[in-house]
């Protein structure tokens, strides 16, 4: 508990549950839009509102430049592989595919960040948190059925 | 196929957003994100005139990339300050949790015995995965 207490306090968790919520919000706006757009329209309705965060993170701007060739490389490449993740999902829900089972499985994606965080990032893990894990994939899967 | 090459590319995205924090700001890390969004969003160019839809729903589509933008924000925010890529993805993909407990509330759907074993389980794994001992913590 003394663990769980000193994370609480951290800002990264903070941030990551602030994380949650905001697509807590994602959702929510994706269910009633959708009622009438379609979800590659909608996803491309909805650059702009990203567009709208990115105005007011350059406007907020103000610290020197990263120079850093590599960090504005992979910024990049997560970029246009979220953009892809959400066309592939698109696209398999045009395809005619099971949508609850496209939905099941495409949401179990902290997996594959697992074991690349582990992988490439040399992340270690401990049990607690391994098990918590399998408790989030049980989460995911039966929440997104 | 498809829905699995959205699982790997999300699966992906978390990785390539904790090198990059690593190495530079999170603002600097979103901009270049979303230029690589971005970069994509004409393979979903609308071909019908999208301003036909009504404002409500344009409203909607437009706060929800901002809910999407902030939310990245967020993740980066969560990873340059020490969280790892692979505990940081899977407390914010817990997401569903908050979207089933508000549902009653704001979409007037009745939450059932399946959505209260996922709640059980979400909070447990959040729990679960907050526990960063020292020596993990070490490690990234």
């Amino acid at each position: 508990m003394l663990a769980v207490r000193q994370s609480l306090k951290t800002k990264w968790f903070w941030c990551a549950m602030a994380s949650s919520l905001c697509w807590t919000g994602w959702a929510f706006t994706a269910k009633i839009g959708s009622k009438e757009i379609p979800p590659s329209t909608m996803e491309f309705i909805s650059a702009f509102g990203f567009g709208l965060v990115c105005v007011g993170v350059l406007a907020r701007k103000t610290v020197a430049p990263d120079k850093s060739q590599v960090g504005k490389l992979c910024a990049t490449i997560s970029g246009v592989l979220l953009a892809l993740g959400g066309i592939s999902l698109y696209g398999a829900y045009r395809t005619g595919s099971n949508a609850s089972m496209v939905t099941a499985v495409t949401s179990l994606y902290p997996v594959v960040t697992v074991l690349c965080a582990v992988g490439f990032l040399r992340e270690r893990l401990n049990k607690m948190q391994v098990v918590g894990l399998l408790f989030a994939v049980a989460a995911m899967s039966i929440l997104s059925l | 196929m498809l829905a699995l090459l959205g699982l790997v590319s999300w699966g992906l995205v978390g990785v390539f957003q904790k090198a990059s924090v690593d190495r530079i700001g999170v603002r600097t890390a979103f901009i270049w994100a979303a230029a690589g969004f971005m970069m994509l969003q004409v393979v979903v160019m609308p071909t019908v005139a999208w301003m036909s839809y009504s404002p409500k729903s344009i409203f909607c589509a437009i706060l929800n990339g901002i809910c999407n933008g902030l939310g990245i924000l967020f993740l980066l925010a969560a990873m340059r300050h020490g969280g790892k890529a692979s505990i940081v993805e899977s407390l914010a993909a817990l997401y569903p949790v908050f979207v089933v407990m508000l549902s009653p509330a704001l979409l007037r759907e009745r939450l059932s015995t399946f959505h209260l074993a996922g709640i059980a389980c979400a909070v447990v794994a959040a729990i679960l995965l907050s526990v960063d001992s020292p020596a993990s913590r070490a490690s990234s």
